[in-house]
């Protein structure tokens, strides 16, 4: 019983993304046979650096979703204070309560059982727009978006250029 | 890394103790140690991560989401070379109550023993009237909650989840239903779901009585969350985030079943003798409900954690 409801609960999210698509991203399965994984595509938000940007990421729900979070991973190239070198996403509403491995404010919002792929993609297209340099996943970017804007905008500029590539 | 205190990898606790109210995030950024010379170095983060995933694991294998009735003497036994106020305070309690039931103290426990109790007492008094109105309130909640900005495929999996129980409790008391209640309750997924659909609600029911719990909210904490919505997202939704008196008030009014909490702690002066203490009783009686309605539901808090208690004769 344990995964047919998680499997059911994300099945209906498919279903409803697929009559009713949400700007700003699209989303699929990553192969039709496995609902726990999801390949999206995050149009980068309009008026931000990443404009114009297409960057694929892949979302994993685990079996006790939504009693636990997914996680996500870009496999599109990605430079952002809040993503790991290898593509992971860092966001505070992607933790459990407790699971705070990278100080995150106590007041930010965690994981809940109220997310669902929706929220967490504008969750994410919300990051993209305004990098949280208080608690970064990558140290190198962070201090690039501090202390260098120009040097961080030619290496996001660089990685959308490749975005439209790759389609 | 504040908000990770040390209290939550004390592996001293009771083992029916999975954190305590004053783990809590709440009252946790004081106790970081950071700037005090003599603290011995922290862990690393992974640490205790690492140590409270471990922790959490063996509460799972050593404690059901709900256990079994046993005996007070079983509940005083734990207290014997300790607090005697505990004691005391026991045996008094021994008049009124025959047995309890521990649950598993993972931040749900009131949720979880408070729907326990509520299902497994209108299956022992087979209360059809209670069934229905209860399906009735539950089903109604499904446009509150939407109304409230909830997606409704976050929540109908669960409501039919809660709703299939109380089907099943309609029917003829047999101890093959009584048997299934339990196990349901210890099924990850059924149990999680309903304590996930309690959650909603009661976050529900605070953001839409804004005006009222935004005061509490206000005198809960040394830096309050700025909004109601911003409490019920912190400490409402999240799956283990303990449960504190705005909850219960919050649940208790959105079902409206009335729940008495009778508190065990080490407070009072040990007497040694006489009459012995007693253990503090709070009602929460919705405003809906005739005042002086009898509780359905009874727990029994101690610090940080709650069990159910059966009253004698109910």
């Amino acid at each position: 019983m344990g995964d047919t409801l998680a499997a059911n609960l994300l099945r209906k999210q498919l279903k409803e993304l697929t009559k009713h698509p949400v700007d700003g991203f699209s989303a699929g399965l990553v192969d039709d046979s496995n609902v726990f994984e999801w390949q999206v595509t995050i149009i980068g938000p309009p008026e931000t650096l990443y404009e114009g940007g297409f960057f694929n990421a892949r979302l994993t729900f685990p079996k006790d979703y939504p009693n636990s979070p997914p996680t996500c991973r870009f496999t599109s190239e990605m430079w952002h204070p809040n993503v790991y070198d290898d593509g992971k996403v860092c966001i505070s509403i992607l933790h459990n309560p407790g699971d705070d491995p990278n100080g995150y404010e106590t007041a930010a919002e965690r994981w809940s059982p109220v997310h669902t792929v929706e929220t967490i993609m504008i969750s994410i297209i919300s990051m993209l727009s305004s990098p949280n340099d208080e608690s970064p996943a990558n140290v190198d970017a962070a201090k690039m978006w501090r202390e260098n804007r120009d040097e961080f905008k030619k290496r996001v500029a660089r990685i959308v250029r490749k975005s439209q590539e790759m389609l | 890394m504040a908000d990770a205190p040390t209290d939550d990898v004390d592996t001293s606790r009771q083992p029916w103790d999975g954190g305590g109210q004053g783990t809590g995030p709440s009252n946790s950024a004081p106790t970081g140690g950071a700037g005090d010379p003599a603290a011995p170095e922290r862990p690393s983060d992974e640490d205790i991560l690492a140590q409270q995933n471990q922790i959490r694991a063996e509460q799972a294998r050593v404690s059901e989401y709900v256990g079994n009735e046993e005996p007070m003497s079983a509940l005083k036994e734990e207290y014997i070379n300790g607090n005697q106020n505990f004691v005391q305070k026991i045996a008094k309690l021994e008049a009124s109550y025959s047995t309890f039931r521990r649950t598993r103290g993972d931040g749900n426990c009131f949720f979880r023993g408070f729907i326990y109790s509520y299902l497994e007492s209108l299956l022992l008094a087979r209360d059809l009237t209670e069934c229905d109105r209860i399906k009735s309130v539950i089903q109604e909640w499904k446009g509150k909650l939407v109304d409230g900005g909830f997606q409704a495929l976050v929540f109908e999996d669960a409501m039919d989840v809660l709703l299939e129980q109380v089907a099943e409790i309609s029917k003829p008391y047999t101890n093959f239903a009584h048997d299934k209640l339990l196990v349901d309750m210890r099924d990850d997924t059924i149990s999680n779901l309903i304590v996930m659909l309690l959650r909603l609600i009661t976050s529900c029911e605070v953001q839409r009585r804004e005006d009222h719990f935004f005061p509490f909210i206000l005198g809960m904490y040394d830096e309050p969350p700025a909004t109601v919505e911003l409490f019920c997202q912190r400490h409402v939704e999240p799956m283990g985030e303990e449960s504190d008196h705005l909850h219960i008030v919050a649940i208790t009014d959105a079902l409206q079943i009335p729940v008495r909490v009778v508190y065990l702690d080490s407070s009072g002066l040990p007497t040694g003798g006489g009459s012995g203490l007693d253990a503090t009783v709070h009602d929460f009686v919705p405003d809906s409900c005739v005042p002086g309605t009898h509780p359905r539901v009874h727990l029994l808090y101690r610090p940080g954690h709650y069990d159910i208690l059966y009253a004698k004769g109910g």
